[in-house]
């Protein structure tokens, strides 16, 4: 057999194996790419948008306090943590709630909203030392966000207005809130699309 | 057997249509979805549009491959192009990004962009070259193959490349 020919089939043997190498190698990063990005706090569709105002609530908190949200009524932007005192997660991000309270103080509120019999709040409240947040018990706060899974939490501003909201489930969803509100996007999903 | 150019850019050309086409047909659903998205057809002619788009594509493709009907499948392929770049541009213009194209086949997912303009207007003039004057330089039948293959391999991975950089920008932007 001429040698030509022979270096000439083994030649594209090559570059076609080489074209799968190149292919299955960009598929791979693309892969990864998928698999990196990062999810930050996952925003449900439903409830108040952000952007929209949210409904007035006139609450009463179970320290005694007087708590207002929504539309009418709010001194200034409050963070409210949707939670229940048998979700573990909750429980783990409570200190980095009472850091944040301390580092927000006068800036941002953190309220506590959850619902459910009150005798057991009182008691999670106190064994968690939760003295300091306004603790409020609200189904209808619930159903009016939407809340479907916990821990969830909603940013208003003081004019009662959406600024961010999502599932949060570490500290730095939590604090992705605060950059989204920063940055003016609705969600990280959001800011990712945006910037693509 | 023997072959030319044409037969080489032909076939190539027949691949990446055939695979689009396939691909639309088989997720009909999905690409009826990225149809209505683009809000270039009215309503209700979205269905009927998704169903039309991948057949002519499809006839395009069955059309490239023999020498005969060649000339056909020409002017097919560069009319379903031509469509789908007339779509892209005009929802560029209207300032979207964040709308999948919906090419199927080797392409994968990705969002429109002006490089997919470019890619359409390259696959054109692989397209007029195969009806061209230096198509009729004759090849061995196996090196046709061969090569149409490789030109195939060649688009698919640059086609993932660029999806790959347009995922990568936000992140870029956010570091």
């Amino acid at each position: 057999m001429d040698p030509l020919v022979v270096s000439h089939a083994a030649l594209w043997v090559a570059v076609l194996v080489l074209g799968v190498a190149v292919l299955a190698l960009a598929r791979q990063v693309g892969v990864l790419h998928e698999r990196v990005a990062p999810m930050g706090a996952l925003v449900m569709d439903s409830g108040p948008k952000v952007g929209e105002t949210a409904p007035a609530f006139t609450l009463k908190a179970l320290g005694g306090e007087t708590v207002h949200l929504g539309a009418e009524g709010m001194r200034r932007a409050t963070l409210v943590f949707f939670m229940s005192p048998t979700c573990p997660v909750c429980r783990k991000l409570l200190p980095v709630l009472k850091t944040m309270r301390a580092s927000e103080r006068g800036r941002t509120e953190i309220v506590l909203a959850s619902d459910g019999d009150m005798t057991e709040h009182l008691a999670y409240r106190q064994k968690q030392g939760l003295e300091e947040f306004p603790y409020v018990l609200s189904t209808e706060l619930g159903m009016t966000f939407r809340i479907g899974k916990l821990p969830y939490a909603v940013l208003l501003d003081a004019h009662g207005t959406v600024r961010a909201k999502g599932l949060v489930n570490s500290r730095e969803q939590l604090e992705s809130l605060f950059t989204a509100d920063e940055l003016g996007v609705a969600s990280i999903q959001d800011y990712l699309q945006k910037a693509g | 057997m023997s072959g030319t150019v044409a037969d080489l850019l032909a076939w190539a050309m027949a691949l990446l249509l055939l695979a689009g086409a396939v691909s639309k047909l088989r997720e009909r659903g999905e690409f009826t979805l990225a149809v209505e998205a683009y809000e270039l057809v009215p309503e209700r002619a979205v269905g009927a549009f998704a169903l039309g788009f991948p057949l002519v594509e499809l006839a395009a493709g069955l059309l490239l491959l023999p020498a005969a009907t060649r000339p056909w499948g020409v002017v097919l392929a560069l009319l379903v192009l031509a469509a789908a770049s007339a779509a892209i541009f005009v929802n560029l213009r209207r300032g979207r990004r964040v709308l999948d194209c919906g090419c199927g086949g080797l392409s994968g997912r990705q969002p429109i962009s002006g490089w997919l303009l470019l890619r359409n207007a390259i696959l054109a003039l692989i397209l007029l070259a195969a009806v061209g004057p230096a198509a009729v330089l004759p090849l061995p039948g196996s090196a046709a193959v061969l090569g149409a293959l490789v030109l195939v391999l060649v688009y698919a991975a640059a086609d993932q490349l660029l999806a790959n950089a347009l995922r990568m920008t936000p992140v870029a932007r956010a570091g």
